[in-house]
């Protein structure tokens, strides 16, 4: 649901190389807005028009690396998720289903001792840190 | 106005009437005004003629918006709560007129006293000659909030409830939450999760962290859960009033503490721990004129820790409401949570 593009790794759109992809027309787009639109609006208007060139920001950043960060958040959670269920289901590639077993071990308390902590937290500081270098990269510390 | 507002303006008017008594009221302005994610707020200025009202008042009218989000209480029980505030001293709207018929304008509603001022968070954290010396104000909010704090629950009622509003605190659900508010409220926040999509592990870490370094010792309180820098008023650089009293309630009075300070209601200034405007000590200065003590940092990093939570589910609902309802801002709220999940793990790391 999340990343609709990212979920058949397999297909992925190739634009000709001497037409704009995706990455070029969202970072044309959203300088066209900025340079040229945003210098004539005020108000509310402006307001909107700031969001709209956040968003467009975000998607550039997700066209660029969204594939990489799920890609690393599937092979972050793979053993986290395999240390929590037995080994009857083993390596799901699908995020969703990972997300949902880990997440319901933290909850049960299975990583709870310092070393599964440690190896837990290890692994959602980077996943945190990818996915926010693509939201908001301002904010990372 | 639209169409249908001016239609809700005519039937308003003739609601005022009756209620006020008078022999004619005249609704002369009637404005949506914006940035209300869960209620739409209106501006209402109004013409009254004859009977105990009779003049020109200046009144905000507050309604449901299109859909609720789950923490949130109804207009007639905000109305109750914003009452039993101002009764006790705290700097917020007067509460003037309720009207629980959906009828009158579609929906429940309360009318409250406009309150001159500046309320948005990046204005009041960017533009210093709106607070000029921003230590009193900050003083002034931790004060005020302490006032909140000292609205008590009735004798023998000692647990939190977790939804907000003056139903009797919840008792204590057996081997979960036995009345610990900070338990309580976890609690909530994960059958709110439950009913997500997707599932978040790093939002699960940290409520397992805030479960088992829950405190063991507490307090309940009346609290505000929204006090916050973009829901205050700032005038002539003074706390005019709190706005937004929706997800009120009774609660550990720290939960406000961590929610005021938080690093995701900074707007402007992330360096300035009293909501962006100033250093926490003021803020804590001011809290203590008032309830005598100040907070820990350990339980002020706590309740920091639990308010990117609480604010990562919400964003989380709101970014499904935009599913239903389209709009940009409720599916950028929707990305912030990836800065509070990394604000959780900041908040957590080293305490493992």
């Amino acid at each position: 649901m999340m990343h609709d593009a990212n979920r058949e790794p397999g297909i992925e759109s190739k634009q000709r190389s001497d037409v704009p992809g995706a990455a070029e027309l969202l970072a044309t787009a959203r300088e066209t807005l900025v340079d040229e639109l945003l210098p004539a609006l005020s108000g509310e208007l402006r307001y909107r028009g700031l969001m709209v060139a956040n968003a467009l920001a975000i998607a550039a950043r997700e066209v660029a690396s969204g594939r990489d960060a799920t890609r690393r958040e599937i092979e972050l959670l793979r053993p986290l998720a395999a240390q929590a269920v037995p080994p009857s289901d083993p390596g799901s590639d699908d995020l969703h289903a990972l997300r949902r077993i880990v997440a319901a071990a933290i909850r049960e308390g299975r990583f709870d001792d310092d070393a599964h902590a440690a190896a837990l937290l290890a692994a959602l500081d980077e996943i945190a840190t990818r996915r926010l270098a693509i939201s908001n990269p301002k904010a990372l510390r | 106005m639209t169409a249908s507002d001016i239609a809700k303006a005519d039937t308003l008017a003739a609601w005022l009437r009756a209620v006020t008594d008078a022999d004619d009221v005249r609704v002369v302005r009637f404005e949506r005004l914006r940035g209300g994610a869960i209620q739409d707020n209106y501006l209402l200025d109004v013409d009254v003629r004859g009977g105990g009202w009779h003049g020109r008042h200046s009144w905000v009218l507050r309604t449901n918006a299109r859909s609720g989000v789950d923490a949130s209480e109804t207009r007639a029980s905000e109305y109750e709560v914003l009452r039993i505030a101002h009764a006790a001293g705290v700097r917020a709207p007067t509460p003037l007129l309720l009207c629980t018929d959906p009828a009158v304008i579609g929906s429940e509603f309360f009318i409250m006293e406009r309150l001159p001022g500046v309320a948005a968070g990046h204005r009041v954290t960017r533009e210093t000659a709106l607070a000029p010396d921003p230590a009193a104000l900050a003083y002034e909010l931790g004060a005020n909030l302490a006032r909140i704090h000292a609205i008590r629950p009735p004798p023998r009622a000692s647990g939190a409830n977790g939804k907000g509003g003056l139903e009797p605190p919840r008792p204590a659900a057996p081997g979960a939450s036995q009345g610990n508010p900070a338990l309580v409220a976890i609690a909530t926040y994960r059958a709110w999760v439950d009913r997500l999509d997707d599932a978040y592990p790093i939002l699960e870490w940290g409520l397992r962290r805030c479960e088992r370094h829950a405190p063991a010792t507490y307090e309940v309180a009346f609290v505000h859960r929204d006090y916050r820098t973009g829901n205050y008023l700032v005038d002539n650089g003074r706390l005019a009033g709190v706005l937004d009293w929706e997800f009120a309630g009774w609660g550990d009075p720290r939960e406000d503490l961590g929610w005021f300070t938080a690093r995701c209601w900074r707007f402007a200034r992330r360096d300035l721990e009293a909501g962006g405007i100033a250093p926490l000590e003021p803020f804590v200065a001011g809290y203590a004129s008032v309830a005598g003590h100040g907070i820990s940092r350990a339980d002020l990093d706590y309740w920091q820790t639990m308010a990117h939570l609480r604010w990562a589910i919400i964003a989380l609902q709101q970014a499904q409401r935009h599913r239903r309802e389209r709009s940009l801002e409720l599916a950028l709220t929707g990305r912030i949570v990836d800065e509070l999940e990394y604000e959780v793990l900041e908040l957590t790391k080293g305490s493992a």
